[in-house]
């Protein structure tokens, strides 16, 4: 029930990958739920789809894992929001689940082998 | 850590984002409300992520159960009827399986002389008893000779066969006691893994006679009289008339299922018990050995070197005689002699199919109530599944129904049986227990038993029901035929509902079976005395133990025969050098060398005074009773049982005839014949024999010792000194024995005296089969109540399933009688398959019983062929009540209920 641009292809998610994107968008400082997704969408030049609906599910899940922080805030446009910060422990999770990913992007690529057109 | 967010929170977070996210829509250029719209739609599923977040909780589990418990509750409290079936059912069931542990467990105990708890032995691999001949004992110098000779064994250890000894009042103004003790050797708590509470073990030297007397008491024994005091090492004690030390208190589990009180070094026992030196008599066999296996020594090799022992043994001691193979010795498991342990085995595998098959009634009948509940609930559980409830859950509330129904039933069980327990200790039986150190209580191990067998009921047969109910095709659920609709399945013989009738009236009929059986074997076992027992007072001294000799003995006999003829309520006194009833050997066993029976036959001699026959009340039917100028000086006379007579003299007359004992030198003639102490056709749990009478002061005639052997001795030494006293009381024999024991203590205030009527004698060795008669057929008629209940269940509710069928052929014109055949036919047929099904499984079951349990009777055609028809016409009682009420249908009503 998502909005589908019919020009472009987008990608639906993998499982766990959103947690790995969450981080990462949150590496470069707090930010609130609607930030983090817009930020993926942008980022990965809207190809990958990230259903607004999942995303705070995926928030709460790593925020019990204490791999972020909230808090309430102000957003720029004088919004409340709550606002997710990394904490070590995410740090630490995105360092090790990126090369993972790394690896894994890296493996896949050879079974493949090269792009064809 | 994760602290617990609100649901309002997550909830606001969500708007948040839908406010933002239209605040930048609105930026990008949409309008107001294009921008909240499309916020939404890229929100997707908003009710679906705030399910999630509720369902994450932690709680959620708990709230699940919550709610189902609550709403179980509430189903069940709708339909009250139903609730209270299954839980009384299953109450019945856990109950009356729970009271049996409490209460047959301790009767079903080993009790007896040399049974080891082998739970209680450190190391019970290495660990064996030995056992020789039919008395399963050794003689003290097989006892020694095994010591020196064997390599394979190690630890080898001897206990005596438990003694009765006289233990003088402790404190001051205190009675006396009789007292269990057993002689033992210096190891025989080592080789158990055991060593004294308190004080010393014996040592080597005191298995040898002329020691210094010492005792060590039991733990238990320690404890009732001494307070547990430790002061009490070094004390004196008075045994048998002689002053014994105590050395030590042994291990708290030594003996501790007996009565036992005092153990005394193997070296004592000439002294202590007066009987001549068993240490040195190889003819006295009164040793239990045990020992350990050597280390890296199997059984069967410790097995060939003991039967090489026992043969050099004989060899040097009785050369010539060849030894016959049940004189060859065995080693046996644990210390737990062969026979004992298959007795024991036996009596478990019986109880514990007794309380397995009433278990599987209760449970059937719970399963056979909520599977006609679940159909009943067809259409509710159709819309539940329909509205999108899962599976899973479904059968997770069904499930805490059952369990809370389960539980419920377990609790009210657990009251029952507390009950059942409180009860059977009030009868005599509880007494008679707890006499010899058995309390019936329900303990920990009762609740948990009952606790887990309600859970495990709960989900077992609730699972089942609950699996089916589901599994529902929604679309015909939710048709009005769903609530009414025949169930096809139903049909076929073999059907689950159909085996739930056929089970339990199977298990049933082998349960009934069976107790039938017992009962009337038990009832066979019983014992029906010609005489009136309750009226009979013996009175029992222990003369000699407490150190009087011979002509103290007579002096103190007459003096109290004398004032006990004069006290009122008494109407004639006699005695009795052994008990009437019951008798109980060796003492006063005698055999005859001449007559027609074999030598080997054992009878019962009783030296008595004149009198003794009007006090009883046993008829001479033939000949003269005893006179009083029937004496020692006198020619030699013998009065004998009507069962000595037709045993020793069948067809001829016994008057006149001339008997003498193996040993004895003395022909005695015959003057007359006593009638039978019991009446016929009775095989009482204690040894019957034909008795001889002697006049008292001529016994030593007829058991002049013999050469060899305690048993000669052990009759001699009870002679005269050990006579009892027969009161035949004419009003309440209470009184009489209180009166009875003030005149003892006023001739000697040190004696220890049992008075009690033979009634009360008897009632120990008799009571327990009775209660054992009363429990079986006890749950025979509730296992009965319990299947009749389920197929009257069933067919209630089939009749009620199949109201508008009936009402239909009512309307066409059928009769009462072709409605009730069509209703009971099928049913007849599932009774009579029950029927056949716990006929097969009956004898079946008797046979692998049989095979298995030694002495377990036979079943005949008679038993067969009663309970048969009990349980048939039971039966069909019950599943004609409801099938009344398919009669009564009104035919308008039944059409119009649609």
């Amino acid at each position: 029930m998502t909005t589908q641009d019919p020009s472009k292809e987008r990608i639906a998610l993998l499982q766990g990958t959103l947690d790995l994107l969450i981080l990462r968008t949150l590496l470069f400082g707090p930010q609130h739920g609607q930030g983090v997704a817009r930020a993926i969408q942008e980022q990965s030049q809207d190809v990958l789809l990230v259903d607004h609906g999942t995303l705070y599910p995926a928030l709460q899940r790593l925020e019990n894992k204490a791999w972020i922080d909230a808090k309430w805030g102000t957003s720029t446009n004088n919004r409340r929001a709550r606002f997710y910060t990394i904490t070590k422990a995410g740090r630490k999770q995105l360092t090790q689940e990126t090369s993972q990913w790394r690896k894994l992007a890296t493996a896949i690529g050879r079974v493949l082998g090269p792009e064809e057109h | 850590m994760w602290r617990r967010r609100k649901q309002q929170d997550f909830n606001a977070e969500l708007e948040a984002h839908l406010q933002l996210e239209a605040d930048q829509l609105n930026s990008e250029g949409l309008t107001p409300a294009e921008a909240q719209a499309a916020a939404r739609r890229a929100l997707g599923n908003r009710t679906s992520a705030e399910e999630w977040f509720y369902e994450s909780s932690r709680w959620m589990i708990a709230q699940h159960f919550l709610r189902d418990l609550r709403f179980a509750t509430r189903v069940l409290m709708r339909d009250a009827k139903f609730s209270m079936l299954a839980i009384l059912g299953l109450a019945l069931g856990i109950g009356v399986s729970t009271g049996i542990f409490a209460v047959l467990g301790p009767i079903l105990k080993p009790h007896g002389s040399n049974v080891r708890v082998t739970e209680d032995v450190r190391d019970p691999n290495s660990f064996v008893g030995l056992e020789r001949g039919r008395s399963r004992s050794f003689s003290g110098p097989e006892y020694r000779y095994f010591q020196d000779h064997s390599t394979l064994l190690r630890e080898i250890s001897a206990e005596s066969d438990p003694q009765s000894l006289v233990l003088n009042a402790i404190s001051e103004g205190g009675d006396s006691e009789e007292v269990r003790a057993t002689f033992e050797s210096a190891n025989s708590l080592s080789v158990l893994g055991m060593r004294p509470a308190l004080g010393r073990n014996f040592s080597k030297e005191e298995e040898r006679p002329g020691i210094a007397p010492v005792a060590m008491l039991s733990y238990q024994f320690w404890q009732r009289r001494f307070a547990a005091n430790p002061n009490v090492l070094g004390n004196t004690i008075v045994l048998n008339a002689h002053a014994v030390t105590i050395v030590g208190i042994a291990d708290p589990k030594f003996h501790a299922e007996d009565t036992s009180a005092v153990f005394l070094p193997l070296g004592l026992q000439p002294l202590i018990l007066d009987q001549g030196d068993w240490l040195r008599d190889s003819g006295a066999s009164w040793l239990m050995v045990s020992a350990r296996l050597q280390p890296g020594v199997s059984r069967s090799q410790a097995q060939a070197e003991a039967d090489v022992l026992g043969s050099s043994f004989d060899e040097n001691n009785h050369p010539g005689i060849a030894q016959s193979a049940d004189e060859r010795i065995l080693l046996s498991d644990g210390g737990l002699s062969r026979e004992m342990q298959q007795q024991v085995t036996a009596a478990k595998i019986v109880v514990n199919l007794i309380v397995a098959m009433i278990l599987l009634i209760a449970c059937s009948n719970l399963a056979n109530l909520l599977l006609a509940r679940a159909v009943v609930r067809r259409r509710e559980i159709g819309v539940r599944l329909s509205l999108g409830a899962s599976r899973a859950r479904l059968v997770c509330q069904l499930l805490t129904e059952s369990l809370l129904l389960s539980i419920a039933g377990g609790a009210v069980g657990l009251l029952l049986s507390s009950w059942l327990v409180k009860g059977l200790s009030a009868t005599a039986v509880g007494t008679s227990l707890s006499a010899s150190g058995t309390e019936l209580h329900l303990d920990h191990r009762a609740l948990l038993y009952a606790l887990v067998l309600s859970i495990a009921t709960g989900v077992g047969f609730g699972l089942g029901p609950a699996l089916a109910a589901t599994k529902t095709n929604l679309a015909r659920a939710l048709h009005a035929e769903g609530l009414s609709g025949p169930s096809a399945p139903s049909q076929k013989m073999w059907s689950p509902r159909n085996l739930l009738v056929i089970a339990p009236l199977s298990i049933s009929l082998m349960l009934l079976m069976g107790a039938a059986v017992l009962v009337r074997t038990l009832r066979y076992a019983s014992f029906v005395p010609t005489f009136d027992t309750s009226r009979v007072i013996s009175m029992v001294f222990r003369l000699k133990a407490q150190g009087y000799d011979e002509a103290k003995s007579v002096q103190f006999q007459e003096t109290l025969r004398e004032r006990v003829s004069a006290m009122p309520g008494v109407v004639s006194v006699a005695l009795d050098s052994a008990s009437p009833l019951p008798f109980l050997p060796p003492f006063g066993i005698c055999s005859l060398t001449d007559g027609v029976a074999s030598p080997s036959s054992a009878l019962a001699c009783h030296a008595v005074s004149p009198g003794y026959f009007e006090t009883l009340g046993i008829p001479i039917v033939r000949g003269r009773a005893f006179l009083r100028s029937d004496r020692e000086a006198s020619e030699p006379v013998a009065i004998v049982s009507e069962q000595m007579a037709r045993t020793y003299w069948p067809g001829e007359e016994a008057i006149g005839k001339r008997i003498r004992s193996q040993g004895g030198a003395t022909f005695f003639e015959v003057v007359g014949v006593a009638a039978d102490l019991e009446a016929p056709g009775h095989r009482p749990p204690f040894p019957m024999f034909p008795i001889a009478y002697v006049p008292a002061g001529q016994e030593s005639l007829l058991m002049a010792p013999r050469r060899d052997g305690p048993l000669a001795a052990r009759v001699a030494s009870n002679q005269v000194s050990d006579m009892q006293f027969l009161v035949r009381s004419s009003g309440d024999p209470a009184s009489v024995k209180t009166s009875l024991r003030q005149a003892v203590r006023a001739a000697d205030p040190s004696l220890w005296v049992s008075i009690q009527t033979i009634d009360e004698r008897l009632e120990p060795l008799i009571g327990p089969q009775r209660t054992m008669a009363l429990c079986l057929s006890g749950f025979g008629v509730l296992a009965l109540l319990m299947a009749c209940a389920g197929i009257y269940a069933i067919l209630a509710y089939a009749v009620s399933q199949r109201t508008r069928e009936i009402g239909i052929r009512m309307a066409l014109g059928a009769h009462r009688r072709e409605i009730l055949s069509m209703v009971m036919m099928r049913t007849l047929v599932l009774i009579a398959s029950g029927i056949g099904v716990g006929l097969a499984g009956a004898l079946a079951l008797s046979r692998i019983l049989a095979a298995s349990i030694r002495g377990l009777p036979g079943m005949d055609a008679g038993t067969f062929i009663s309970v048969t028809i009990l349980l048939g016409a039971a039966s069909l009682l019950a599943s004609y009540l409801p099938s009344r009420k398919a009669l009564r249908v009104d035919p308008v009503q039944a059409l119009r209920c649609e």
